[in-house]
């Protein structure tokens, strides 16, 4: 005999896991601190690609003017530091950014997940009923 | 009204029935629409304006996801631009990488309204997208809007000044690369639009949001007016060449094309059809379920007028 009730909520589940549950499925693998440094890290790359790509744009764009400061060497160790500040902040920025982002996005992972698995719970005693 | 509403009802219900096809259909003209103005603004490379390519490359944006779209256009532009001078195809691929790392690692959503705001933009309706991302998106989609701003400007420049582009020899081309990045940095009407569709687009979320009646309605309205003040006080401080007349009659007219999507704003809350199999010890199950479709017809206020009694008097 079919169990509406049994079906509606097997429904339910297996949607909400053919929709979210490999993205979820992925996040839960991970420690919280895992899951977030992993992406931070994730993150300082992409902002140290985007620093290169600014710096070597503005190279091209100014080059005489770059050239001629780089052969004054006094200035070489000002400028260093100023671009060392630059790229740090960058850095910082971005991955304050994407550590607010990815706390909540485990955090909201983590919610769904215990859903799922309090549905999982009432089915399993719907099953034991039936016995 | 009601019949109004009653077609509401009747396209969602056609909507959520045939969301399959729906989807293929509006995937495919959308990167029909975008290829076609691309070609139309940038056509330099003429293998890319083969209909032949246009088409193929549209029915596979058709089937793969939606993001695709926003790939597919990207790469002709660059394809453009290579054949017209390789330091333009430089500059646009910067802006292209840096649009990806910096913001669609986290929002990868929201990578529809870049391809939007240039087609909007070369409709003449810029103003539609920072009304419609407020209505339909978050206030983080003020920065999609934002790049869709930059490449809407990258792309008519290149389109206007193709004839100074194709050089030879190194030095000419680092000339050209300042003097392309000088023109699009210090464009201020670009800039202008940027400030003022970011603050549009938070302006019509707060309001959107709140519980107040008709909302959407007030949300929409204000938006159109902090439209108009914003790249009004702009192009005053700036010095830009901006045409207010034709910002005053976009914006109306975005405005009342936003009162149509308000309307038919059902695909936020609507959950989608589910097909789904699984097994338990004794079936396999392949079960299709379908949302129910809630009619909130308005109440109808039946008045009664007492007719009788006066005619015995």
């Amino acid at each position: 005999m079919l169990n509406e009730e049994k079906v509606i909520l097997m429904t339910k589940m297996t949607a909400f896991m053919d929709r979210e549950g490999k993205k979820n499925g992925t996040i839960n693998s991970y420690f919280r601190s895992d899951y977030i440094g992993f992406n931070i890290i994730k993150s300082v790359i992409s902002a140290t690609i985007v620093f290169a790509i600014i710096v070597g744009t503005y190279v091209l764009y100014d080059f005489e003017n770059v050239i001629s400061t780089l052969y004054n060497t006094d200035n070489l160790l000002t400028i260093g530091r100023r671009y060392l500040i630059y790229y740090l902040l960058l850095v910082g920025v971005y991955s304050l950014a994407s550590y607010i982002i990815y706390s909540y996005r485990y955090s909201k992972m983590r919610k769904n997940m215990k859903e799922y698995y309090g549905n999982l719970k009432k089915l399993a005693r719907m099953y034991e009923k039936e016995q | 009204m009601t019949s109004l509403l009653e077609l509401k009802q009747y396209i969602k219900k056609f909507y959520i029935k045939n969301e399959t096809y729906i989807t293929y259909i509006w995937k495919f003209l959308l990167a029909l629409v975008s290829i076609l103005m691309i070609n139309g603004k940038l056509g330099y490379m003429n293998s890319l304006n083969n209909f032949a390519i246009v088409m193929m490359a549209a029915l596979l944006c058709a089937i793969l996801p939606a993001n695709f779209i926003v790939f597919i256009a990207a790469v002709f532009i660059l394809g453009h631009l290579y054949a017209l001078a390789p330091e333009c195809a430089m500059i646009a691929a910067i802006i292209f990488v840096l649009m990806f790392l910096l913001y669609f690692r986290f929002s990868p959503k929201d990578t529809l309204a870049v391809l939007l705001t240039p087609i909007f933009y070369f409709l003449h309706i810029p103003f539609v997208m920072p009304l419609a991302m407020g209505l339909l998106g978050t206030p983080a989609s003020a920065v999609s809007v934002a790049f869709g701003v930059v490449i809407s400007f990258v792309i008519s420049y290149f389109s206007s000044n193709a004839a100074t582009f194709g050089s030879d020899g190194v030095v000419e081309a680092a000339n050209e690369f300042h003097s392309i990045l000088s023109g699009l940095i210090g464009n201020k009407t670009m800039i202008v639009m940027i400030v003022a569709f970011a603050i549009t687009v938070v302006i019509v979320y707060m309001i959107r949001r709140s519980s107040a009646d008709n909302s959407w309605k007030i949300a929409i309205a204000c938006g159109a007016i902090s439209l108009i003040i914003c790249i009004l006080i702009g192009s005053l401080v700036c010095d830009a060449d901006i045409s207010i007349i034709g910002v005053i009659f976009g914006t109306i007219f975005s405005a009342l094309l936003m009162l149509v999507v308000e309307f038919f704003s059902f695909s936020l809350d609507y959950s989608r059809t589910e097909k789904v199999q699984f097994e338990d010890d004794e079936y396999y199950y392949y079960v299709k379920a379908v949302p129910k479709v809630t009619v909130s017809t308005p109440e109808r206020k039946v008045k009664k007028i007492n007719r009788a009694r006066e005619q015995h008097r």
